[in-house]
């Protein structure tokens, strides 16, 4: 086997489908939760817990701008979490060669 | 070869899920691709829906004034239907890119609305300067054919090919530059055949266009 083991923070179905949404966009744009929850039909609840994760590993950050229902809150993929998706994507590539 | 997982063949997640590095890669390589579709301002459907009216729109004009000797210029009910379909054709962008944009905030989606802008006032400009023309007494081959049909298409098909080379999409600045160069050649085959050979050069730019978009978007993230 040649190659990085795969990143256990990205390596879940959901979080993968996060991150790879996230580095579609421009480079500095912020997606809103809710356009996010859209895209990729997860739960409210599910989506936060994964972005804690995310959150939690430096991968991607939120912004909350402006207060109560009106609030919105945007997600976006930090420098460190598209670093670690090029890294991800690069150990899939070793070991499907492998395989 | 025991049939044990290998560990990096499959990874347990912590979160239950065991996903297999061919799983893995597809996942990736279908959410990269639902993502660019998603965040895409101008698809392929919009590209075939541009190539469609501008084939329409400048082919009705070049039919209606083909046979006229001395040319005269637009009848008013074909200039009403350009300002349809200019209006059609506006509504399907905003509608596409209001569709992209939805939900994506920071600094990157601001030069959109300053491109959208700039564009508006290079069209009024135009506008302007055949009124212009139209004062100082120039013909209505050259104030109702040749300008309208050329000019637009070399003033704003240069100023989108300066927004996209800033903004390295090469297939779009290519298409800007057909546009450019249709213009430019329309120019040279009279007031009746200008909107012909701008009608099909358009058709042609656009439809090159998507097909070149269609070839080169969504490479597989992965594989």
């Amino acid at each position: 086997m040649t190659g990085e083991p795969l990143d256990p923070v990205i390596h879940v179905p959901a979080r993968l489908r996060i991150v790879a949404t996230l580095a579609a966009l421009p480079d500095g744009a912020e997606l809103s939760f809710t356009r996010l929850q859209d895209i990729l039909n997860l739960t409210p609840g599910n989506l936060i817990t994964h972005l804690r994760k995310l959150e939690d590993a430096g991968y991607v950050a939120t912004e909350k701008n402006g207060n109560g229902t009106a609030g919105k809150t945007t997600v976006f993929l930090t420098d460190q979490g598209r670093g670690a998706l090029t890294e991800y994507t690069k150990a899939l590539r070793d070991l499907l060669g492998d395989l | 070869m025991n049939g044990s997982p290998d560990i990096n063949d499959s990874a347990s997640t912590s979160d239950g899920d065991v996903l297999d590095v061919r799983q893995a890669a597809d996942i990736l390589d279908r959410a990269t691709q639902r993502a660019q579709r998603q965040f895409d301002a101008n698809p392929p459907l919009l590209g075939l829906l541009n190539a469609v009216i501008a084939l329409v729109a400048y082919g009705a004009v070049w039919l209606s004034v083909r046979g006229q000797h001395p040319y005269a210029g637009l009848h008013v009910w074909l200039v009403i239907l350009l300002a349809l379909m200019a209006r059609l054709l506006l509504a399907l962008c905003i509608g596409f890119f209001r569709r992209a944009t939805a939900g994506v905030c920071g600094w990157s989606a601001r030069p959109w609305w300053a491109e959208v802008v700039a564009v508006v006032v290079v069209l009024a400009a135009v506008l302007a300067f055949m009124g212009a023309l139209v004062h100082a007494g120039a013909g209505n081959s050259i104030a109702y054919g040749v300008y309208p049909a050329a000019v637009p298409l070399i003033v704003v098909g240069g100023a989108l090919a300066g927004f996209l080379a800033a903004r390295a999409d090469w297939p779009a600045f290519a298409a800007a530059l057909a546009v450019v160069c249709v213009g430019a050649g329309a120019a040279f085959a009279g007031p009746a055949g200008a909107w012909g050979v701008a009608g099909l050069g358009l058709c042609l730019a656009f439809l090159g266009h998507t097909a070149a978009t269609v070839w080169l978007r969504h490479p597989k993230a992965v594989r």
